[in-house]
């Protein structure tokens, strides 16, 4: 009670709200420096703690000094020098102390220990600041007021501490603030209720010293620039710090060669639409792309180019999606884009095309040309899903669809897509296992000689019996092996089975066996060839590889250096399917090529088609005049064996012969021959 | 790299492209010209020469310059959506400028103009197809030709 009849009858009341107002604004400041030494470490912490104690210590001497501007106990008074800048070292160094101790992980002693050191040292600031403070008349303290006040003090420090280190680095210091501003007011007058001061009689009641009033006022000026100093300290440092954040997190969320979103910040924006998609129902579109013959660009022209490239491209993405939408790159070269509030298939397909357009036009950089394409996949949301997993899963069957397809372009996401590419990826699985256990088996098809109609030797042909799904045709599982990377060890296999079996055939009878152009560009292909010839020991002479006309494009150099390698060794090679592919006549002189097997599409034709039995001819001829033999493949009926045999074929097979048949049936089948002869 | 590259400070780019009709509304005539004055303006700025033709609907521009200048100006053009169809056609290293002078000359095949500069630019779009030098020459020399008739 006595502390409220203090407050309202011994002070001006407008000096003690300024003083208040000046704990509060001290307060709040400290709090946000007290916080920072609780996420310091090292010397730093110790500076922020040194500012810290400078501002909350000013806080408290200010506070202190204002309201006793305002005190007004009837009697002259002065104060002593020595003994007020002393209570302020009080202030400050016990507030160091006291928060270094409040650092501690065990609460107990943060809370207590710390805030007990602080709150005691508000006290002895105060009390050795009443101290410095003369009054000319009789002085009595109340025991009872002074233990009060020290019990409350501390009880509002420790519960400052304790909600500072519940705040964490939040942004909401109110209540610790709150709480030291009371340790300070409550301390202050509950303080001055136990502060009693009877004039002296005789003594009139006079005006303070002019002394006084300039020291008072001094004081609590200079306590104020302190504050000032560690708020502006602290607001500047935040503001460094919070552009050197916002630096780091466009490092985070952005692609450093590109500049556009990387795949982070895409998922958290999937995330983060899929959600308002739950909320608002805001549909979106989700596209994938992926770049065609992007790889070939860093082999060739190198690394440098094709990060140009890819600059480019996020650029020319930017350009084509709409204002707003995000464009990410999401790995090497795919980039993703979300389209807000999309929601029509004619809208998603429109942007998508634009895609395809523009990265599909010229790139050009430092005078060199480089022309790449681009597959899209897209997904709408909530049509195809709403949930990123799903959403992402689906663009990428739409993409991988887009890029399988013969026309490269983009693919709109549809259910029946999901099932192909679920059958795809079931026959990798199985066709991966069987390349593990060598599940392969090879079928032979003999060839004769269109003259004597005696056997000149078989083609290996590769066949593959699943266990789950039967016969698979090599049309089907041969591009999966290709493009698995699992050709060249399925091919090499083939080759030493092959070999073997043939080891076995007449001594006159040739084996051919077919090569893949994936193949053919792996430099391992003559190793791998010689050893399964060795390995046999079927003599290289009586080896022919077949090539198609597609393993020649491009690469030349590559492929030139493996076949005249091959040739070396007395391999001869044979052009398989002859007239379906480019047909280049070039590649005939400019290759080591031994045959020519024109393919079953021109025979099969025969003899009634006019168009297709010239070009049967014309090969012939030329076969002949460039001495290289000709092979008639898929002769099915005795026309069209006595066309080719008419024409010069050298040799032919076809079912007309015999279907592929397995090793042990052809090697009866040429023993038989062999004996035939013999009788 | 090799001995010339050194005196090769120039690039001359040759491409052709289409107009993207739909893009512009009713009056293709004016994105036909808005597009040109566009071109010439940014050129002059990028100390780029050359000449823009527009005939059948069809774009044939020479850029000649800088060479990061001239990719730039077709880095430009490529992320330009009244352009589709837009086809490299020559790309070369020069050691002086064809077009010194021309920012860049715009001749189009509209009804105002005369029927001998409506064949020229149809061999020329011919030639862009087959021959890219000898349709740079003939654009060069329609250059001359168009603007001593227009003095005469």
């Amino acid at each position: 009670m006595r502390v409220l009849t203090c407050l309202y009858h011994e002070h001006n009341l407008w000096i003690v709200a300024l003083s208040a107002l000046m704990c509060l604004v001290g307060c709040l400041a400290s709090m946000k420096l007290f916080q920072r030494t609780f996420f310091e470490s090292g010397t730093v912490r110790f500076q922020w703690c040194f500012l810290s104690a400078f501002t909350a210590g000013s806080a408290i001497w200010a506070t202190h000094f204002i309201a006793m501007l305002g005190y007004r106990p009837g009697v002259p008074v002065t104060l002593g020098g020595t003994l007020t800048v002393l209570s302020a070292l009080i202030a400050v160094g016990g507030i160091a102390l006291g928060l270094m101790v409040a650092w501690t992980r065990n609460r107990f002693i943060s809370v207590f220990t710390g805030g007990g050191i602080i709150g005691l040292s508000i006290a002895a600031m105060h009390y050795v600041g009443m101290f410095a403070y003369r009054a000319d008349g009789i002085v009595r303290w109340l025991p009872e007021y002074v233990i009060a006040s020290l019990i409350l003090t501390v009880g509002f420090s420790a519960l400052t501490i304790d909600r500072l280190r519940k705040t964490g680095d939040g942004k909401n210091i109110l209540l610790p603030a709150g709480s030291f501003a009371a340790a300070i007011v409550v301390l202050h007058f509950t303080g001055m209720a136990a502060f009693t001061v009877t004039p002296l009689p005789g003594v009139q009641a006079g005006a303070d010293s002019d002394a006084f009033l300039a020291l008072a006022a001094a004081v609590a000026m200079v306590a104020l620039f302190i504050i000032g100093a560690g708020l502006s300290t602290h607001l500047l440092e935040r503001r460094t710090k919070s552009k050197s954040d916002e630096r780091l997190r466009h490092i985070a969320l952005h692609d450093a060669l590109t500049e556009v979103a990387n795949r982070r910040a895409f998922t958290e924006a999937l995330r983060i639409e899929c959600g308002k998609l739950d909320k608002f129902g805001r549909p979106f579109a989700l596209l994938m792309i992926d770049l065609d013959s992007f790889k070939p660009i860093n082999d060739t022209l190198g690394h440098p180019a094709g990060d140009i490239v890819l600059q480019k491209v996020a650029w020319r993405l930017r350009h084509a999606v709409r204002r707003g939408d995000m464009v990410a790159r999401i790995g090497g070269d795919e980039f993703a884009v979300i389209a807000y509030g999309l929601n029509s298939e004619d809208e998603a397909a429109a942007l998508a095309a634009r895609i395809v357009e523009i990265l599909g036009r010229p790139y050009i950089m430092q005078g060199q040309v480089a022309e790449i394409g681009a597959s899209v996949g897209v997904s709408l949301a909530p049509d195809h899903g709403c949930d990123p997993g799903t959403l992402v899963q689906y663009t990428d069957i739409a993409l991988y669809t887009a890029k399988r397809a013969d026309e490269r372009g983009y693919r709109l996401f549809e259910l029946t897509m999901q099932e192909a590419t679920q059958r795809r990826r079931l026959l990798e699985v199985d066709l991966r296992r069987a390349c593990m256990r060598e599940d392969f088996q090879i079928a032979y098809q003999p060839v004769i000689d269109s003259a004597t109609g005696a056997f000149t030797g078989a083609e290996a042909l590769l066949r593959w019996t699943c266990p789950k799904r039967g016969n698979v045709q090599p049309s089907e599982f041969i591009p999966v092996a290709e493009e698995l990377g699992l050709i060249s060890r399925i091919g090499a296999m083939v080759l030493k089975k092959a070999c073997i079996d043939a080891a076995s055939w007449p001594g006159h009878l040739d084996l051919a066996v077919n090569i893949s152009p994936v193949q053919l560009l792996d430099p391992r292909l003559p190793q791998t060839v010689f050893q399964a010839l060795e390995d046999s020991g079927f003599p290289a002479a009586r080896l022919e590889l077949e090539i198609t006309e597609t393993a020649l494009l491009g690469n030349d150099e590559i492929v030139m250096r493996t076949l005249t390698e091959l040739r070396d060794f007395g391999i001869r090679i044979s052009l398989d399917d002859f007239g379906t592919g480019y047909s280049s006549l070039s590649y005939l002189h400019r290759f080591p090529i031994n045959r020519i097997k024109i393919d079953k599409s021109f025979v099969q034709q025969l003899p009634a088609d006019a168009g297709s039995a010239s070009i049967v001819r014309a090969i012939a001829q030329l076969g002949q005049s460039l001495q290289m033999k000709i092979t008639a493949e898929g002769i099915e009926t005795d026309e069209q064996m006595a066309f080719i045999a008419e024409h010069g074929c050298d040799d032919v097979q076809g079912f007309l012969i015999s279907r592929p048949i397995d090793a042990d049936k052809i090697i009866g089948l040429f023993q038989r021959e062999t004996s035939k002869a013999a009788a | 790299m090799n001995a010339y590259t050194s005196d090769k400070q120039f690039s001359r780019l040759l491409y052709t492209s289409a107009l993207d009709i739909e893009c512009c509304g009713e009056k293709p005539a004016e994105t036909v010209r808005r597009i040109a004055e566009g071109a010439a303006e940014q050129n002059r700025l990028s100390d780029l020469t050359g000449s823009l033709l527009f005939v059948n609907g069809v774009f044939i521009q020479i850029l000649e310059g800088p060479q990061d200048e001239v990719e730039k100006a077709f880095e430009r053009i490529c992320c330009d959506f009244r352009h589709v169809d837009v086809r490299l056609i020559d790309l070369i290293n020069v050691s002086e400028r064809l077009f010194e002078g021309w920012n860049m000359a715009f001749l189009s095949d509209d009804e105002m103009s005369s029927l001998a500069l409506g064949d020229e630019l149809q061999e020329i779009q011919f030639l862009a197809g087959v021959n890219a030098s000898q349709a740079t020459l003939q654009m060069r020399s329609l250059l001359d030709n168009h603007s001593a008739a227009s003095k005469a």
